[in-house]
């Protein structure tokens, strides 16, 4: 009998649908989420769910990087085991808590420019991520890494489960949009990191970015408007 | 340092020496092809490094644990790991060592320590610390054959990239 | 100690209910079916309801044993909801309130089904996933107001069974859902179909499509019955419901759960929700058909509350809405 080398792994975060441990795999600082069958759901539907999003998140992953996104290493796909393991991105801070760590601090100008500056970067790599026909479909603050190294400041994107390749305009809005709403419910000066994100998107993503934020202000509206009877 | 081992899954271990000026590379193979050599022997000229090869056989021990193997053995099935195509035959000629290669990797995954020394013993060549595996690697090859570009390179390593690739290779 | 009336419109039911400081003293309703196939229209439903309100309203004064001068308050939908049929109610709760000389006050139809909800269970601050045939949103109380963290960015949960119901020629009555869960109960077999959660928002369009396109062959070769398809659509979309009411959660860090709205009086919806709560450590509260479908009691009620905590609707602006967002609503009794 052999044991489970993941055995001395330490739970980590208890998310909705999937555990995330750290520890020591093949000689590196990993995590490995793995995640869990839900009792509510149908058996096939949700063995169905659980390998496509397993295989989702390892495609982005790869995705991501070859379009210049920084993601996380991928170091095992385990469908058996309802798992992936993964580089641990050491030192790093999801965006909700560095803009919540941003906001805890005294020198208010500061905090200003790394906003502005962590907002550019967000809408930069969105930019590049749809430039690349990848849909993210989970984006949150909580969906997005900070490290510093040496004063510099990089972005990752993680959480994959959610994405899946589309050319349509209407998915990339809808990506945005629950982006929008995502920051909305987490962060108080939203107006002004949206726009920020908006404007480096715009940038990287020239040609068709006109077309997706002018789908963005239909997609909002559909919410807005929608006739809602019963 | 002229051998590299690391832990696998399952409780296994993989077992790593560098040679070169290798004379029977023909008979190796052959013994490797008919089952009775069990060891991989791989070219040192795609591999950036020998983390590479602990994730193609970590994934390979994983498959074999629930007898999900796609190649006949555990040592094809490492070659296959590492090559971005599906078809089989590709993997094995593009990271398996030819006829006429005399730098080889001799990868194990022994049972125990009689078994991996009766492997080494086969191999008529001079070993080598596995950091002169540098000397042998083409990183043009490498960045060709796992189709990396530059846009990727700007913000990852070269083996980051390629081990992911070959953990996600079934998904992609 | 406040007693309210309230009239409630805003689709195919009309109810008129009357509430004595949380307590339902009368919650009389009828219902405007149609044939198999047919939905409901506006102009039809507002006939239904122009037909049997002043029946209605007699029978709530009747069981609540009241008189006109014992009501503090008269409460109507102002939506959201269809035109002709929130027209045709709120002319009738305009005329009372001005006969009897009563103030009168526009209650947002969601809220008067999450307050309802909040009454009848007891629960504190739930989650709340509010299901119907016109609405389909995941919902959480913060900073005096009912904020949508999720909700479908196409087609209602309720729409789209209904459609799928008038495909496979279901009856109306009770109610196309209802029929529905009944066929799906019969199922087995189950039929992959597409799965749309984006954050925690959800869409239905595509899976309707998707199914209706495929029904007719599918049953036609005897590949699967109509009970698979309504028991596969039904486990489908009521998963995409309850991943993203988990989500909400996480998100709130909240640990009750509240249905309301039509859909959900769906028995398997309240089990499949229930069983993700008791794996998260969390309470299910929801209610049976008599609240969660629309009835005129919840506008009561929630009126009541505006009304206690000051708030009326001045003469002006008692029109009627057909879109009138949750979250627009000043919370101002919490």
């Amino acid at each position: 009998m052999e044991t489970d080398i993941t055995d001395d792994f330490t739970l980590w975060k208890q998310g909705a649908e999937a555990r995330l441990f750290t520890g020591n795999y093949l000689g590196k600082s990993s995590v490995m989420k793995e995640r869990f069958t839900k009792s509510y759901r149908n058996s096939t539907l949700d063995a169905y769910l659980t390998k496509e999003r397993i295989k989702a998140e390892a495609k982005t992953l790869v995705r991501c990087r070859s379009a210049g996104i920084p993601t996380p290493t991928l170091y095992l796909v385990d469908f058996e085991r309802k798992r992936i393991v993964m580089e641990n991105l050491e030192n790093s801070l999801t965006v909700k808590d560095y803009i919540i760590q941003l906001s805890e601090t005294d020198d208010s100008n500061n905090n200003l420019n790394e906003l502005e500056f962590i907002s550019q970067e967000i809408g930069r790599l969105l930019g590049k991520m749809h430039s690349a026909n990848i849909i993210h479909g989970d984006l949150t603050t909580s969906n997005m890494l900070v490290t510093q190294d040496n004063g510099s400041v990089r972005l990752h994107l993680i959480d994959f489960g959610l994405s899946y390749v589309q050319q349509s305009s209407e998915d990339k809005a809808v990506d945005l949009y629950v982006l929008e709403r995502a920051l909305l419910s987490t962060h108080s000066n939203v107006a002004q990191m949206f726009g920020a994100i908006l404007n480096a998107y715009q940038l990287v993503f020239k040609d068709k970015a006109k077309e997706i934020l002018k789908k963005l202000s239909d997609v909002r509206a559909r919410g807005r408007k929608r006739d809602m009877i019963g | 340092m002229y051998s590299f081992e690391q832990k696998l899954e399952f409780g296994v271990a993989l077992h790593l020496r560098l040679f070169s000026n290798v004379k029977n590379t023909r008979e190796l193979r052959s013994g490797v092809m008919s089952g009775q050599l069990l060891c991989a022997l791989i070219k040192p000229k795609l591999l950036v490094d020998p983390f590479q090869l602990v994730i193609a056989a970590n994934k390979a021990v994983v498959r074999q644990n629930v007898s999900s193997l796609v190649t006949k053995s555990i040592y094809t099935e490492i070659l296959f790991n590492l090559s971005p195509s599906k078809n089989i035959t590709q993997g094995l000629t593009k990271f398996g060592v030819g006829d006429d290669d005399t730098d080889i990797f001799v990868l194990v995954i022994p049972n125990s320590d009689e078994e991996l020394q009766e492997v080494l013993r086969q191999v008529d060549g001079d070993m080598r610390p596995i950091e002169d595996a540098k000397e042998m690697l083409s990183i043009n090859e490498v960045i060709k054959t796992y189709s990396i570009h530059n846009d990727e390179l700007a913000i990852s390593n070269l083996l980051d990239s390629v081990v992911t690739r070959i953990a996600a290779k079934d998904c992609l | 100690m406040v007693v309210a009336i309230g009239f409630e419109g805003s689709a195919n039911k009309l109810g008129i209910g009357i509430v004595r400081d949380g307590e339902v003293l009368a919650n009389c309703r009828r219902t405007y079916i149609t044939p198999p196939g047919e939905g409901f229209l506006p102009r039809e439903t507002a006939r239904h309801h122009r037909e049997v309100i002043l029946q209605v309203l007699q029978e709530a004064l009747d069981t609540s044993k009241l008189s006109p001068t014992e009501i503090d308050v008269v409460c109507y939908t102002k939506g959201p909801g269809m035109g002709g049929p929130l027209y045709s109610t709120a002319i009738v709760a305009r005329t009372i309130a001005q006969l009897w000389r009563k103030p009168i006050v526009g209650v947002n139809h969601c809220i008067g089904h999450i307050e309802m909800g909040r009454l009848v269970t007891k629960c504190d601050n739930p989650t709340v996933l509010y299901v119907s045939g016109g609405n389909t949103q995941v919902i959480a109380y913060s900073r005096k107001k009912y904020r949508i963290f999720g909700e479908t960015i196409d087609i209602a949960v309720g729409n789209c069974l209904d459609r799928f119901a008038r495909v496979l020629m279901l009856s109306n009555d009770p109610s196309p859902g209802y029929n529905i869960e009944q066929e799906a109960k019969k199922g087995k077999k189950f039929l992959v179909l597409p799965y749309v959660v984006k954050g925690m928002d959800v869409s239905f369009s595509g899976i309707l499509s998707y199914i209706e396109e495929r029904a007719p062959s599918l049953i036609e070769k005897g590949e699967y019955t109509p009970a698979d398809l309504c028991y596969s659509l039904q486990e489908t979309i009521f998963a995409m419901l309850v991943e993203t009411t988990e989500r909400a959660m996480a998100h709130c860090g909240s640990n009750e759960v509240l249905i309301v709205g039509g859909v959900g009086c769906n028995v398997r919806l309240q089990e499949m929700m229930g069983q993700m709560c008791q794996e998260r450590g969390a309470t299910l509260y929801a209610t049976d058909e008599r609240f969660c479908i629309d009835n005129g009691a919840m506008i009561a009620h929630a009126g009541a509350l505006m009304f206690s905590s000051g708030q009326t609707t001045e003469w002006k602006d008692t029109f009627v809405t057909q879109r009138y967002r949750t979250d627009a609503v000043e919370v101002t009794w919490r």
